[in-house]
């Protein structure tokens, strides 16, 4: 009898819940729709019919809403804009009802998900597929996903409806892991229409990976069955839906991405599945079809990918070979995705360049493949740069990541710098200067020939010469590396600039560093300073190379400085420096050369030149290349050390005096210390200082394009004057005429000066016989005379008085010989006073004194050695003519009577003086 | 009357009305009037019945859209309603159910010439039957798999329909389950053996070995139902259908669950991981046995003259499965597998040794102690061969 109740009563909640489904939903209460939640749990055949009826009152709830919208439509324009109207309104006891069916399902899910979950979530995609496909067809066909996403979130019945899809997901997820949705997205999956999309969205919203993934899945599948990728208007869809979700999720779909890319490594190649084997092929063509899974794929996730990872797909490939056909290969594809990439690219060319870098045999195939790839690439970036206007994104990217493939560029591995620097030219095509630092770099790092090699790629390419010289300009500008090994390489470029094979040109080298000129020599004078020749001797080469280019540029006037003072320092240091003899040969011809290029057309450099010589020379430390071993004196007590200006005064002007000290430390440091010792030169060396001196003088002041050291009467002059104004130490009494022998009385200061450098420093001999030989130039050094002159009378008078022999002062002898000779040679004693210097070793002293007090001083005093009495005779050359105007009696009867008095040393020299004049042996 | 006249006059009703008014009409039709050819009758009864009642054809004959799940509703509760109304002979035991409505049942759900989604009307008209205990359904539809035979198509889809859309729906509570054998002994026996067949069975997967184990819920019910009552299994055996057909019917043999059952208690124990079901697995087999000794005992006490029916047969491909099966797991050498294989072996040889007592067992005695040689060694296994050698 109980079992006939309940029958009864179970017919009887049947009859109630159908009669209640003839009403109009209008009217449902929410005890209806409870009681209709019993039958579900009770009676499982009424759940199809309960189901239905909730689907059917949210269907009814939507469309109330739809309908208030057509009558307000202007809601849907101006929601581009602004929400200006309030969505429109469902009645709340609608949603009442709707909730509380909301509520019983996810109760039930709640409940027993293992049983329920399925049900709900098969209903709520049922119904949301059936809802939007109704409500898209005429009112919003073909609206972007965003719109539509929007429009349904306006509608409360149909979020509660994606609610209740998302929460059932979320207890299966919880519960049984995420794998076990999987296939009910698979179904959600398959839709048709693409309005179902939006409701992806929404799930893809709650579970990213999940969606992407199975998506990505479900693409994989239909390319298996098609065994031909075809960009379905599924997967146009799929790329929609992961678009409108990169924008939260975009790192979700990367994991995803990648560990879909995971699948497809496996050791053994058999356990994988057909849809394994798709992967790849599959992303990339994913990957063409949408930039957010290219973008999702060229990310840092990248790295992780190793060229061993690689070479474990490299069996697949043949596999993969069915799925591209000739119009797109991989290749193909994979150079096209690079053209359209943009973020991350670095991570692919990193990988590209560690394949490059790979040695190990087993990696060939993959190696070559890589390459064959940038070939392409390389050929269709120039293609596309070359042709049309706009510049593909990679081109951008590149640009500014190209700083982390600079160790590329410097690799001293072929394989990797030779693409690196194609692919710097290449990327550079539109922007070269972008390429300023990159050289800046390899002109300051590389050290060996493969990155040289790997520069003249970078610079050989199209315009890029040009930028050579704004790149140097960088490198020069950096202050905190050595420079020394770029110069080494500019060395190497300039040699190489006019000896590469055809097609290679990096011509302009040479030009760009004349540009720079002074800060070359502002380098060799730093490392002369520092005493770091190698340097040095680069810096010499660089600019004996360079020295032709000169001859075309006009210099400026502290550039010409520079240059001058430098190789003037060089020239010095490398005197005193350098132990390789022919070395030290070399480089002073080399610095001959220089000079004599910056100078011959250019006064103030031979002005600069010849005063900086000067200056080398008188002072310390440089003074001591030319004093001979046993010609030293030290007498530094009583003067005060002077220091040349080549060093000095640099110091003063460009440096403070702490590092100034410093450097003169370092000079002293050489075992110089100048008061207790002097710096060894033996004799030879001190000849081949001299001998190098002169011709280093000689290439200054001549003036001449062949290079012949013929100088000109105006350099010999000026430097003359020059040597005066360095000698004499005061302005006063240059002049040409010599006074009277009193008059010594107020000058003797100042010609004891005189007189100490010039005995000090036996080089001045030198100088003014080379001064003596380029007549008259010597006259205009006679202050310079006429002080060793007088200081000579004095010693003599001092040695007479005391009754010395002149034999006991061979210093003293020694000078008036020298004095003696040079005026002769200058023609300031003319015949026969010019036999002066030969006869006065014969002296006595009280003779000695004679000699110079008549035969000299008196002489020049009265006939003064003025530069008009030479004029220039039939070779060209200025002459005194002495067998016109000889030199009067007066002067020369002490000789000819000193000369009797010696007869029997002179006889002879007197026969051919004296006697040969009729005139004279008439008034003997 | 005429054919086009009984359709005329039917479509002057709507539904609900056509459809009861078709109902009686096809009842008078099939079980009424022996004047017309037999064979035209049942046209017109399929005609009515899918025109009428199903609504799958239009008046032209042609296909319909599916009818909605409401209105679906709706006529299930109307053919249940036609069914409880029928006034049951007192002397009907709880078996066969009536031979009218039987007649009417099959003719509702014939095993072809019906289209697919009859199916699911059938499991759901099942299902709603069993909730609301219209018992004469349930025995239709006993009879019905009976004839058909219950490892065949429309049986297996029945249960499998059953099982997916009701029992897991169902708690174990639930008392319209456990009263099932009462209300529809036969049923439930036919049931069972059908189950049986849907689960553990390498036959049914086709391309991979996979083998689908049974619901938690279906096992469960399954053991309470054989506990419930020993003969349970045997119904089918004793059920003399022929008063159950329509005249000229032949009935067909039954077929007992035995087999099928034992087979998931043999399997259970290499294929199961969770102890919670071993226990249950092991309940059943217990039940099987206590069935095998003692339900056919109790009954052929009291009805000596039925023939003897057999539990198990040396001839079925279960033997030779259970071989692979093992032989498969021993690969692995672990100590839980060979476990499990002890279990199996043992299980076997008493459920063989049950049906030796009860003298139930079908075949030769030498084949089954060839057959049985070639499994794992084991004390029972070995001491069950000797008893049949003796």
């Amino acid at each position: 009898m109980e079992m006939k109740k309940h029958q009864e009563d179970q017919f009887a909640k049947l009859a109630v819940f159908l009669s209640e489904t003839k009403q109009p939903f209008i009217n449902v209460q929410t005890d209806q729709i409870t009681h209709a939640m019993e039958l579900l749990k009770v009676l499982p055949a009424a759940q199809d019919a309960v189901l239905e009826y909730y689907g059917k009152f949210f269907d009814y709830a939507i469309s109330t809403y739809l309908k208030q919208l057509k009558v307000q439509p202007s809601w849907v324009e101006s929601s581009n804009s602004s929400s200006r109207h309030e969505p429109p309104i469902i009645p709340p006891e609608v949603i009442e009802n709707v909730t509380s069916i909301r509520d019983v399902l996810l109760r039930l899910v709640e409940e027993d998900h293992l049983v329920w979950a399925h049900v709900v979530l098969h209903w709520s995609y049922k119904l949301l597929g059936k809802v939007s496909k109704h409500y898209n067809v005429n009112e919003f066909a073909r609206v972007p996903l965003g719109e539509m996403l929007r429009f349904w979130s306006q509608c409360s019945v149909a979020y509660i409806l994606v609610d209740i899809n998302n929460k059932t997901i979320a207890k299966m997820v919880k519960a049984e892991g995420e794998r076990s949705v999987d296939p009910m997205i698979e179904i959600m999956l398959g839709y048709k229409s693409s309005s179902f999309e939006w409701v992806l969205a929404q799930i893809g919203d709650s579970f990213p990976s999940l969606v992407v993934m199975d998506m990505l899945l479900y693409g994989i599948k239909e390319m298996c069955s098609t065994k031909k990728f075809k960009c379905t208007e599924k997967l146009n869809s799929f790329i929609r839906i992961i678009d409108h979700l990169s924008l939260t999720y975009f790192d979700n779909i990367k994991d995803v991405v990648f560990k879909l890319f995971k699948l497809s490594l496996c050791e053994e190649h058999q356990k994988l599945t057909a849809e394994n084997v798709m992967i790849v092929p599959f992303l990339l063509h994913m990957a063409m079809c949408s930039s957010t899974l290219l973008n999702s794929m060229l990310c840092e996730n990248l790295t992780q990918i190793t060229p061993e990872l690689l070479n474990k797909l490299v069996p697949l490939y043949s596999q993969w070979k069915k799925y591209f056909d000739e119009k797109c290969s991989l290749l193909d594809i994979l150079v096209k995705m690079l053209l359209n990439a943009d973020r991350g690219i670095k991570h692919v060319f990193n990988l590209i360049f560690q394949l490059f870098g790979c040695e190990d045999p087993k990696f060939k195939t993959l190696k070559t493949g890589t390459q064959t790839l940038f070939e392409i690439f390389l050929a269709e970036i120039e293609l596309t740069l070359n042709t049309s206007l706009l510049s593909p994104p990679i081109v951008k990217e590149l640009l500014a990541n190209l700083y982390t493939f600079k160790p590329y560029l410097l690799s001293t591995n072929v394989d990797v710098a030779q693409p690196a620097a194609r692919l710097f030219n290449r990327v550079a095509i539109r922007d070269p200067e972008c390429l300023l630092p990159y050289i800046a770099t390899m002109l300051i790092e590389s050290k060996n020939s493969t990155q040289l090699e790997t520069l003249i790629e970078v610079l050989s390419f199209g315009s890029n010469m040009a930028y050579f010289n704004a790149s140097l300009v960088y490198a020069l500008a950096k202050t905190d590396v050595s420079l020394s090994n770029m110069w080494n390489n500019i060395n190497t470029l300039i040699s190489l600039e006019s000896d590469l094979p055809d097609g290679i040109s990096i011509y302009g080298v040479s030009s760009a560093v004349v540009s720079h000129l002074d800060k070359i020599c502002r380098s060799m004078i730093e490392s002369c300073h520092c005493g770091d020749m190698n340097s040095a001797h680069l810096l010499s080469f660089i600019l004996s190379k360079v020295s032709e280019k000169l001859c075309m540029k006009e210099l400026s006037v502290p550039k010409v400085l520079y240059c001058v003072k430098s190789a003037v320092l060089y020239f010095f240091t490398c005197l005193f420096k350098e132990k390789d003899e022919m070395f030290k040969l070399k480089a002073c011809l080399r610095m001959n050369k220089f000079v004599n290029t910056v100078s011959y057309r250019s006064s103030i450099a031979r002005t600069a030149a010849m005063k900086y010589i000067l200056d080398g020379v008188l002072k310390e430390p440089f003074s001591l290349l030319f004093v001979m071993p046993d010609n030293r004196r030290n007498d530094y007590i009583i003067q005060p050390l002077e220091k040349t200006s080549l060093t000095g005064s640099f110091f003063q002007q460009e440096y403070n005096s702490m590092f100034g000290r410093k450097i003169t430390l370092k000079f002293d440091k050489d075992g110089l210390h100048p008061k207790y010792k002097m710096p060894v030169f033996d004799a030879k060396s001190v000849r081949f200082n001299e001998q190098r001196l002169v011709s280093f003088l000689r290439s200054c002041y001549s003036s001449d394009e062949c290079y012949s050291f013929e100088p000109t009467l105006d350099t010999v002059v000026s430097l003359a004057l020059l040597v005066v104004q360095f000698v004499s130490p005061d302005v006063m009494y240059n002049g040409l005429p010599w006074p009277d022998e009193d008059f010594t009385k107020v000058t003797i200061e100042r010609d004891v000066h005189i007189y100490h450098t010039i005995t000090t420093k036996p080089i001045l001999w030198t100088i003014l016989g080379i001064l003596a030989g380029h007549r008259p130039a010597l006259c205009y050094c006679s202050v310079l005379l006429r002080a060793v002159c007088a200081c000579l009378i004095n010693h003599w008078g001092a040695v007479n008085h005391t009754k010395g022999k002149s034999k006991d002062n061979p210093q003293l002898l020694d000078d008036t010989v020298k004095l003696l000779n040079t005026m002769s040679l200058g023609q300031l004693l003319p015949k026969p006073l010019d036999v002066l210097g030969v006869i006065v070793r014969e002296l006595t002293p009280q003779q000695i004194l004679i000699m110079l007090r008549d035969c000299v001083w008196t002489y020049t005093r009265d006939n003064i050695p003025a530069p008009a009495l030479f004029l220039r005779n039939n070779i060209g050359g200025m002459w005194r003519d002495t067998m016109a105007v000889s030199v009067p009696k007066p002067y020369s009867d002490s000789l000819r009577l000193t000369m009797i008095e010696n007869i029997s040393e002179f006889g002879d020299l007197y026969a051919r003086l004296f006697t040969n004049s009729k005139e004279q042996s008439i008034e003997t | 009357m005429d054919y086009n006249e009984v359709k005329v006059n039917l479509r002057k009703f709507a539904f609900p009305l056509s459809t009861e008014n078709a109902l009686n009409q096809i009842q008078s039709i099939i079980n009424g009037e022996t004047s017309r050819k037999q064979h035209l009758n049942e046209d017109l009864a399929m005609d009515l019945i899918s025109e009428f009642i199903f609504c799958e054809t239009n008046e032209e004959g042609k296909s319909t859209k599916p009818m909605s799940r409401i209105r679906h509703l709706e006529l299930l509760v109307m053919i249940c309603d036609y069914f409880n109304k029928t006034k049951i002979k007192q002397d009907n035991d709880n078996c066969c159910g009536d031979t009218a409505l039987n007649a009417i049942f099959m003719t509702l759900f014939p095993q072809f010439g019906a289209p697919p989604q009859r199916t699911n009307m059938l499991v759901s008209l099942v299902s709603l039957a069993i909730s609301t205990y219209s018992n004469l359904i349930l025995q239709s539809a006993g009879v019905q798999m009976q004839q058909l035979g219950c490892s065949s198509k429309y049986s297996l889809q029945l249960a499998d329909g059953l099982v997916n859309k009701f029992f897991t729906f169902i708690g174990t509570q639930s008392t319209s389950l456990h009263l099932l054998p009462q209300n529809a002994p036969l049923f439930t026996a036919n049931l069972m053996t059908a189950l049986s067949e849907l689960y553990f069975n390498p036959k049914t997967t086709d391309t991979t070995m996979s083998i689908v184990l049974p619901p938690r819920i279906v096992l469960e019910t399954v053991v309470r139902w054989i506990n419930s009552d020993p003969c349970l299994c045997f119904t089918a055996h004793y059920t003399d259908l022929q008063r159950a057909l329509p005249s000229g019917a032949i009935p067909m043999v039954a077929t007992l669950p035995f087999l099928g059952l034992f087979r998931w208690c043999f399997f259970a124990p290499l294929c199961v991981k969770n102890s919670e079901d071993l226990a249950i697995y092991s309940e059943l087999h217990c039940a099987l046995i206590e069935s095998v000794m003692q339900g056919w005992k109790v009954y052929s006490e009291e009805n000596p003259r039925i023939s003897r029916p057999y539990t198990l047969s040396v001839h079925s491909v279960l033997l030779p499965q259970l071989k692979a099966l093992i032989e498969e797991t021993m690969k692995s050498n672990d100590p839980a597998s060979m476990y499990s294989v002890e279990i199996v072996v043992e299980r076997l040889a008493q459920s063989i040794h049950a049906a030796i007592i009860s003298d139930t067992i079908f075949g030769n005695k030498q084949d089954l102690v060839n057959q049985l040689e070639t499994l794992p060694a084991n004390n029972v296994l070995k001491s069950l061969i000797k008893r049949i050698q003796v």
